[in-house]
């Protein structure tokens, strides 16, 4: 049996969101609510930017060449600051509403989940486009600034346990849950560059670098994945409330807000000064001695030998605090939400976000949304959801359709894609009914 | 609208899900991206073209001075002061009583060294030691006295007090000590002054004042000693240097400035060459200049200087001494030239020789000592033989070859295959009246050619006026690129050859080389790299 508490929940509620990091919903919430356990597997991927075009996101994220031509494509767009961030997400979760748990009306479940995660994002200059795509070659007798540019990666797992609470009130009923999570930081790198500048002669024969540069990184010899080159903790928090008609929704929702610290051999660079490389410069050919290459390599590791520090460092985790309004337009075919959101800790901008859903078919779930912010400008997003029975739900879809359909000339490329299956536990009830 | 779906593995499906989401993506950024900067840079100027000597301004032009010792006669080889050794044990000749206070001789003597090559007179010591073992089977303990009357320094004779102790039952007390030599001057003419090469050695015990009387019987042992004179170096040294002759052959004379030409001709105006002979020793010297060869080892061709006094002799007087003052003696010189006139030195130059084969000989006094005693050596005055080349830097070159190979490690250089390409800019100002082309190969451990970098322009020569003086720089560039393919061939590389052919214009006219000619030289590299 499930609770009263929860049997009074309309499937209205995003309640599925529970700790989920991607953008995903759980289409049907109507038909599996009130199951008591959960299984979802889901993964998502969202690029964006407020210039670099979709094409060269795709591009870059399938492992393709970026050819000249989408180079100068993505060029054309670049604004005086460039926002440009990834997300990726995989994760693999456990929600089980047990008959006896706190208290004995399956209103307490607990969660447990896995969450693999590389988010890499940055503000930069155009010039930093250019020296990053171009190289400083097209660029002689011309001096390529670098302002204000931060650029962070990071790749880590999640391992989370927390707790859903199933409410109800005189004038609102709904849920909330806290989860905390240990996070394992297995590459992750820091960097930003502060008035800095590259000046290439035009015949090639000086370059003149400065500026404030600071880069902190995962110790460099152990570069493999999942290596606890450093360790965090994260914390998560829901609450979801809609008002007694069941037409009207609220939910707020603070994700992954926390930290991880790098091991104490994270290596660090800094370097706030200007040098000026004239390459390796012999005073006689008797004294080409040696690998002039490797001389060359020696030049340069001196310049920079200086500011390499060693250590650790605490980075917080990029983190995401969203509210949402919900609303029944009409009963199990339309409905509407408006979310306001902010990343955190990721140099985007707040993000809001209009979506429609609705329901041609009982087991068919069609939404469209249009958002502005995060890393990019406006977004247009498309999903379909599928209840194939017997539990089992998928869903795909993409926030970033423009990137898909005209991937020159709009920016954001993405897609997720979920599984769910639910399970009644009655069967178990059912044989231990028949045992007796 | 129904869906339906077989019974699934749950957990296996959303797994699989999940991994097919992640291997999806594979971030793994590609793209081309040129990066370009500066790789070395040098400015070649007549001062430091060639390898070894100098360049120096002459009236019209510059001139090339190779001005170096080839030889030096070791002193050491002309006088050598040997250990010297003595062996001794005092035997009591008759019964006796030893009172307390009482001293016994037990060593007085000449030291006679064993020198060879010379009659000594007196000599100061650079550095050396006394070394002494005793054993003494009386038992009380003895003081022990070591003098040597003629080693002095400071004015007080060389004096050594040392105790042996007591002999104990059937072994007998020892004493080791080395004492420095160091700065002593040691008088070899003997008691009377009338003798060389030998020195007074005393040496005697005497039992304490506060111990006990010993009585000794006749052929009993008492003390047994081993006195030496070790690694005797001298400062100075003055006798009679007998006639002494040394052979000197040196056939590994490298020419540095010809040892990377590896082809072509030079065509040279004119040449001067000497040998100067510096004697610093008090002794007459005679030189005899054997041979002196020049040897090309591209082409195995020899050619042999020849001069009258190849095969004669040359006598060179002693030099100066001048003890106490500075410096402490005057060297004698005496020089051969060889010029154009005089032999066939243009010929012999313009070989390239890169291996000069020099044999003499020295004959120190070679009528015998005839100074009554007065021959001498310094420990720094080293006889020697210097050659000194001068020609002036006006040359005609026909292609003369020039190379010269470095360490490289591609493998290292090209990682992972990230280099699609590379590109070389060599910029040339050239202020030097010769032009010049330029190639660098690649070659693997084994020396095999894996392929070359071909920089397809001339350096051009710079501009000359009606007398063959450069009047202005021209600027050059030469460009050699490398596409991948060829980045693959050479990537097993350990060594580059540079090679660079020179060529002077207008020949066989010679061209002046001048103070100020230079070749700025600068070279930029492109990459096309892979993120």
């Amino acid at each position: 049996m499930i609770s009263a508490v929860s049997d009074t929940l309309n499937w209205l509620f995003p309640m599925m969101m529970w700790f989920s990091s991607g953008p995903q919903y759980h289409p049907f919430p109507q038909h599996n609510v009130q199951k008591p356990i959960h299984i979802s597997a889901r993964f998502s991927m969202e690029t964006s930017s407020n210039s670099l075009n979709s094409e060269i996101f795709r591009v870059i994220s399938a492992g393709r060449e970026v050819t000249p031509a989408m180079k100068d494509r993505s060029e054309k767009r670049l604004r005086p600051l460039n926002r440009i961030g990834l997300d990726v997400a995989g994760e693999l979760s456990y929600v089980h509403f047990p008959s006896k748990f706190i208290g004995k009306d399956r209103s307490w479940g607990y969660y447990i989940g896995y969450k693999n995660r590389f988010t890499a994002f940055g503000k930069i200059s155009p010039d930093t486009y250019r020296a990053l795509f171009y190289g400083n070659s097209p660029y002689k007798g011309d001096t390529l600034h670098f302002r204000n540019e931060k650029v962070r990666y990071m790749a880590y797992q999640q391992l989370s346990f927390g707790l859903i609470h199933h409410v109800r009130g005189k004038k609102w009923t709904g849920n909330y849950g806290f989860a905390l999570s240990y996070v394992n930081a297995s590459n992750f790198a820091d960097i930003s560059l502060k008035n800095g500048s590259l000046y290439t002669s035009s015949d090639a024969f000086t370059l003149q670098a400065g500026g404030q540069f600071d880069m902190f990184s995962n110790d460099a010899s152990k570069p493999r994945y999942h290596y606890p080159n450093g360790w965090g903790l994260s914390g998560d928090l829901f609450l979801n409330l809609q008002d007694p008609s069941g037409r009207n929704a609220i939910s707020i929702q603070a994700r992954d807000f926390g930290f991880v610290k790098s091991t104490a051999f994270g290596n660090g660079y800094r370097l706030d000064t200007s040098i000026t490389f004239e390459g390796v410069a012999f005073s006689s050919p008797y004294d080409i001695t040696g690998d002039v290459f490797s001389q060359l390599g020696d030049s340069a590791q001196q310049i920079i030998q200086g500011g390499r520090y060693s250590g650790s460092k605490v980075i917080p985790l990029p983190a995401q605090l969203s509210i949402a309004y919900q609303r029944e337009f009409i009963p199990f075919r339309l409905y509407g939400a408006a979310q306001l959101s902010m990343r955190f800790f990721s140099g985007a901008m707040p993000m809001g976000t209009i979506r429609v859903w609705g329901y041609p078919d009982p087991q068919i779930m069609i939404g469209g949304n249009i958002s502005y912010g995060g890393w990019g400008t406006y977004n247009i997003g498309v999903d379909l959801g599928f209840d194939v029975g017997r539990g089992w739900v998928f869903n795909l879809g993409t926030n970033q359709l423009q990137g898909l359909i005209a991937e020159r000339a709009a920016s954001g490329f993405g897609g997720y894609i979920g599984l769910w299956k639910s399970f009644s536990g009655q069967k178990n009830v059912k044989k231990n009914e028949k045992k007796k | 609208m129904n869906f339906t779906v077989k019974k699934l593995p749950a957990p296996l499906v959303l797994i699989f899900v999940l991994l097919a989401g992640l291997s999806s993506c594979k971030f793994d950024p590609n793209w081309d991206t040129e990066l370009e900067a500066p790789i070395a840079k040098m400015t070649l100027t007549p001062q430091n073209v060639v390898p070894d000597g100098e360049v120096v301004p002459v009236p019209n032009g510059l001139a090339y001075i190779f001005d170096k010792p080839v030889f030096k006669l070791p002193v050491d080889s002309l006088l050598n002061i040997p250990d010297t050794t003595i062996d001794y044990a005092f035997t009591a000749p008759v019964s006796l009583t030893i009172s307390p206070g009482t001293m016994i001789p037990v060593y007085d003597n000449y030291l006679n060294f064993n020198i060879a090559q010379a009659a000594l007179l007196e000599a100061i010591v650079l550095n050396g030691s006394v070394d002494l073992e005793m054993y003494s089977y009386a038992p009380q303990p003895l003081e022990m006295k070591v003098l040597i009357p003629k080693a002095r320094k400071n004015g007080q004779p060389f004096t050594q007090l040392d105790n042996v102790p007591a002999a104990n039952g059937g072994s007998p007390g020892t004493l080791n000590t080395s004492r420095l030599l160091d700065g002593y001057s040691l008088d070899f003419t003997g008691d009377n002054g009338n003798l060389n090469n030998k020195l007074r050695l005393q040496i005697s015990a005497t039992l304490p004042t506060g111990a006990q009387p010993v009585t000794i019987t006749a052929g009993q042992q008492l003390v047994g000693l081993t006195f030496k004179l070790r690694n005797i170096k001298p400062h100075y040294a003055r006798g009679n240097l007998f006639t002494q002759e040394v052979n000197f052959s040196q056939d590994t004379l490298k020419i540095g400035a010809f040892s990377i030409i590896k082809s072509g001709t030079v065509s040279l105006t004119d040449l001067l060459m000497r040998l100067n002979v510096t004697n610093s020793v008090g002794a007459d010297l005679q030189v005899k200049v054997q041979e002196l060869t020049g040897l090309n080892s591209r082409t195995g061709q020899t050619i042999s200087l020849v001069h009258p006094l190849i095969g004669g002799s040359i006598n060179i007087n002693r030099a100066i001494n001048n003890q106490w003052h500075t410096p402490e003696y005057i060297s004698t010189f005496q020089q051969i030239e060889f010029n154009s006139g005089n032999s066939n030195l243009k010929a012999f130059a313009e070989n390239l020789p890169d291996k000069i084969k020099l044999r003499t000989k020295f004959i120190i006094n070679p009528n015998g000592p005839l100074s009554g005693g007065n021959d001498f050596i310094y420990a720094a005055g080293n006889s020697e033989i210097g050659l000194y080349v001068e020609t002036p830097f006006s040359l005609a070159l026909n292609d003369l070859v020039l190379s010269d190979t470095v360490p490289i490690n591609m493998e290292k250089l090209l990682g992972n295959g990230k280099i699609k390409g590379v590109a070389f800019n060599l910029y040339v100002d050239n202020a030097f009246p010769l032009q010049a082309n330029t190639q660098a190969f690649f070659m693997d451990e084994n020396g095999t050619v894996s392929d070359s970098l071909f920089f397809s322009d001339l350096i051009a020569p710079a501009n000359v006026d009606g007398l063959n003086n450069v009047s202005g720089s021209v600027q050059s560039i030469l460009k050699a690129d490398m596409d991948q393919a060829a980045l693959e061939r050479i990537r097993k590389a350990k060594t580059l050859k540079f090679v660079i052919r020179f060529n002077t214009p207008a020949q066989p006219q010679h061209a002046k080389w001048q103070d100020g000619n230079y070749m700025e030289l600068k070279l930029t590299g492109k990459l096309i790299y892979n993120i």
